[in-house]
């Protein structure tokens, strides 16, 4: 997908005009939010749970060289095949390759944000193969070209009238249909895709390294289908995926489907270990695992940034963000948006190309205390701007600002002084107690959609003078 | 790329080298707490209807094919698929019900399945119970006995045998999708109707 | 028992009330208070903003400037979290600094906090009867220093009716620097929030942070919304000031 996280801040003010999005998102993270916050008082293990996931994912990236090697052994034993990619042009070269050599012509694919970062259906349309999304988010996106905007409600920036009007005109359905009609039709269109479909392309939310499982996790049934009815399985995952032991895999599915959806378990949770195997007449002939750096190993190799990528993909840092509730996920400019987005997208991208994005946040601290594996999101948002300062990124008055700023919140005397001044000449330009009209660039853009207090006639520390000896008070 | 490459470039960026010690991963402290037989089949009702799905017990089962029949007419269902187990191969299936042409064609997919989760109100299912029967068909019915009832994914994990299946699919109620303004709406690709017909006590 | 206080930068500069009302609190709860006058600011703008060897050496002159004294106490959660939560990381390799920081973040305490674990008290002779009060909880307040019950138990027992708004505990959007940074961001969110107050229909708003009134009330004054706004000291002391008066 085009990036545009240059222009963080000019999307966003787009996305803040666009009055059908504002609703859409702000129904869409409240539901989210609501049914999450529930979902987790239920578990009064919840906070364990939630530690030991973090701890089990650092521990895994940590050792990661080890638990792949084991993952890709496993998988080979079962006789599956391991490709890798060292980026997206090279992930594209192998699954073009592996659908031209199989007489592929159309491909079922289920949700994957990483094939979305890659571009991988614009690479299959380039060699002829016919790529369909067969998640209903996905498909809405397809078929009005879209790209999603949450992790996982892709299409969640869409209104019903916006979806009913696009399936009337793709689909035929009514021009007033509810949303039964519009799932049903989406079901029987789709449904003939998975019949004739020759391979399905689905992304790995665990690849388990012990026994080699892949670990899917959805709600409609379309991974199942996915998974099922074509000749040919092919599962992409980045490299950092991999968890040690089936056994871990209860606590991790119950903080993601509890935070992801608000779900005690999601509807559909497959283990898949292998392609079919002599005696089973159902499931995939062939089975295929592509493993993507495209980046993540400079981030890994970051000991900071490395927490990032314990990340399962829930969303739930997006639903709480403040900042992502009001401009949702496309106006963060990539595949992944809200704080972990911008905490990510910096160390896959590099920081100049995405350099406003740790800037969209209040350090309000919301994200980092649903995370469920508990990346230090708030943390790793200042380290992004840390850097920036440190390589020159903030630019000259800001740098300028700050050093003054510095300089005198350390002389007292110079700090009454100056602020004194400050307070004169703010005054000077208020009314009523309000500023009026900033002529600092600071201030100009508060004052556009908000006022601002006049300064004190008498800071506190004059007031302190009197006070200090007032004993009235009592 | 290579697999050695690859692995090579994740073993650089860690700053490790062949053969470096890997310490044990942390491990969860076991809380299961004890469960009474006869709370797992309430308990699993409850969750499974929690979750959309419905839950039918019967006494033995001889009383399935009653069971079925009920629901055939209730959904006016025809064509049937069935999974692999034993348990269903041996079942007394109701006469309207006939065997599907072709998969694509059946309306009632039955299967047994190989656990009950009790804490999630969840069925595992493999097979060909996985693949097809339990998938392509608008309506899924399981049957389940008491004894493939347990607490949670742990024990059932536990109890999976030396061989990990080729697929095991842990289903909760019946397909859904909020994907349009998150409101729910089921059947949008697997099975709209999930019931599971719990067999009390198997026998005559 | 006596006890600095640390007014804040933006309380000191645009909110003196805020920091005398703070003043007549404690003394009305017998401590005594000393204002060390050397304070500035405790650094927070630098370094959310990322220039972590500017706000080092704030930090450096607030832990000389705070030597010494039992507790500290501040009007403000966003301020105590710099000093809770990030002193001591920005000293993480300078031992000595550490320590002292280490020390200073065990002795600060925002004013509620303060009032209701360290003092003991929830009932402080206050009147707010009457009153219905929608308490925002500042972000840096409830997730970085842990205060969620204090301000409630005390506006509660000068009985106020506590008004639990919508989205009370979600950010006002202020975020310092971030507020004008990302401007537009900023004030939408500001907005979102401004609405719920509306909508509470609260007499006053109150928080623990002048920083999060400041941006909520400079919102609602240009969308025309008149619920009173006041920081948690300013209504207490009022409160007691009432009390005061009847008695």
């Amino acid at each position: 997908m085009k990036i545009t996280t240059k222009t963080f801040a000019a999307n966003a003010r787009e996305a803040l005009n666009d009055t059908q999005l504002k609703t859409a998102m702000k129904r869409a993270t409240a539901a989210f939010v609501g049914k999450r916050n529930q979902a987790v008082a239920e578990r009064e293990d919840f906070e364990e749970l939630r530690s030991y996931c973090g701890a089990v994912k650092a521990h895994t990236l940590d050792y990661l060289d080890h638990y792949l090697e084991q993952l890709v052994t496993s998988v080979e034993r079962l006789g599956g095949q391991v490709h890798f990619a060292a980026d997206g042009v090279e992930a594209n070269q192998i699954v073009r390759e592996l659908a031209l050599t199989n007489d592929v012509e159309t491909v079922v694919k289920a949700k994957s944000m990483l094939s979305e970062e890659i571009e991988l259906n614009e690479a299959l349309e380039a060699a002829g193969v016919t790529p369909i999304e067969t998640d209903l988010g996905e498909y809405i996106l397809q078929l009005d070209h879209d790209v999603p905007s949450h992790i996982i409600g892709p299409a969640i920036h869409k209104t019903k009238e916006q979806i009913t009007a696009l399936f009337h005109e793709h689909l035929g359905t009514p021009e007033d249909a509810d949303i039964p009609t519009l799932t049903a039709a989406a079901r029987q269109t789709l449904r003939e895709g998975f019949l004739q479909a020759d391979m399905g392309i689905t992304g790995v939310n665990f690849a388990v390294a012990e026994t080699g499982t892949l670990v899917l996790v959805e709600n409609e049934g379309n991974i199942r289908l996915t998974t099922s009815l074509p000749r040919i399985h092919l599962a992409i995952m980045g490299l950092e995926k991999v968890i040690p032991r089936l056994e871990d895999l209860p606590a991790f599915l119950t903080v993601l489907s509890r935070s992801a959806t608000g779900q005690r378990a999601s509807s559909y949770v497959s283990l898949l270990t292998g392609a079919r195997r002599p005696g089973e007449e159902e499931g995939p002939e062939a089975f295929h695992l592509l493993i993507i750096d495209n980046g993540r190993s400079a981030v890994l190799a970051d000991p900071k940034l490395r927490d990032a990528l314990r990340c399962i993909r829930c969303g739930a840092c997006l639903n709480s963000c403040p900042v992502y509730q009001q401009v949702g996920g496309h106006a963060y400019g990539w595949v992944y948006s809200g704080p972990i987005g911008a905490v990510l997208d910096p160390g896959l991208l590099g920081l100049e190309e995405t350099k406003q994005l740790p800037q969209a946040s209040s350090l309000c601290g919301a994200c980092g205390e649903v995370c469920p594996v508990k990346i230090p999101l708030p943390e790793l948002l200042i380290e992004h701007r840390r850097r920036a300062v440190e390589r020159g990124l903030s630019g000259r008055p800001e740098r300028a600002g700050v050093g003054a700023f510095a300089f005198v919140a350390t002389r007292p005397r110079l700090w009454e002084l100056s602020t004194a001044m400050g307070r004169g000449g703010g005054r000077a330009l208020s009314r009523d107690g309000y500023l009026q009209g900033g002529w600092l660039p600071l201030l100009k853009s508060w004052l556009e959609e908000r006022d601002f207090p006049a300064p004190a006639a008498t800071s506190f520390r004059q007031r302190w003078r009197e006070l200090a000896t007032d004993r009235d008070d009592r | 790329m290579k697999r050695s490459d690859f692995i090579d470039r994740v073993r650089g960026a860690l700053h490790r080298s062949v053969g470096d010690p890997v310490e044990p991963a942390p491990v969860l402290r076991e809380h299961q707490d004890a469960w009474d037989p006869d709370a797992l089949a309430a308990r699993f009702s409850a969750e499974l209807e929690a979750a959309g799905g419905r839950a039918i017990a019967v006494a033995t089962k001889a009383e399935v094919s009653p069971a079925l029949e009920a629901l055939a007419d209730e959904f006016g269902l025809e064509r049937y698929l069935l999974g692999g187990e034993e348990l269903v191969a041996t079942l007394n299936l109701p006469s309207r019900l006939r065997p599907a042409d072709e998969p694509a064609e059946a309306d009632i997919g039955i299967t047994g399945a190989r656990f009950g989760l009790a804490d999630t109100g969840t069925v595992v299912l493999s097979g060909r119970s996985a693949r097809l029967a339990g998938l392509l068909p608008m309506h899924h019915v399981i049957v389940l006995t008491r004894e493939q009832l347990v607490p949670s994914m742990a024990e059932a994990l536990a109890r999976r045998g030396a061989e990990t299946p080729s697929s095991w699919v842990q289903a909760t109620g019946p397909s859904r999708t909020a994907d349009i303004e998150l409101t729910l709406s089921t059947g949008v690709h697997g099975p709209g109707v999930l019931v599971v017909m719990l067999v009390l006590e198997i026998g005559e | 028992m006596r006890v600095a206080l640390f007014a804040t930068c933006l309380a000191d500069q645009l909110f003196p009330e805020v920091a005398v009302a703070t003043v007549r609190l404690l003394r009305h709860l017998d401590v005594e208070v000393d204002f060390p006058e050397r304070q500035t600011c405790c650094g927070q703008p630098a370094y959310n903003a990322g220039y972590h060897q500017e706000s080092r050496d704030i930090a450096a002159h607030h832990l000389e400037v705070f030597a010494g004294y039992e507790y500290v106490v501040l009007p403000s959660g966003s301020c105590g979290a710099m000093v809770k939560s990030h002193y001591p990381e920005l000293f993480a390799e300078a031992p000595e600094r550490y320590s002292s920081a280490r020390d200073l973040a065990a002795r600060t305490f925002e004013l509620s906090t303060f009032i209701v674990e360290v003092l003991g008290r929830a009932e402080i002779g206050a009147d707010l009867g009457g009153l219905r009060a929608s308490y925002h909880d500042s972000c840096h307040a409830l997730r970085f220093m842990g205060v969620r019950e204090a301000p409630r138990r005390l506006l509660q027992a000068a009985g106020a009716e506590l008004v639990e708004t919508e989205g009370h505990d979600v950010c006002c959007g202020f975020g310092g620097l971030f507020s004008v940074k990302m401007a537009a961001i900023s004030a939408a969110m500001a907005e979102t929030k401004a609405h719920n107050i509306a909508a509470s229909e609260a007499d006053v708003l109150t928080s623990t942070d002048a920083g999060c009134l400041m941006q909520l009330q400079g919102s609602m004054r240009r969308q025309g919304i008149g619920t009173r706004v006041e920081h948690l000291a300013e209504l207490l002391w009022h409160g007691v000031e009432r009390a005061g008066a009847a008695g």
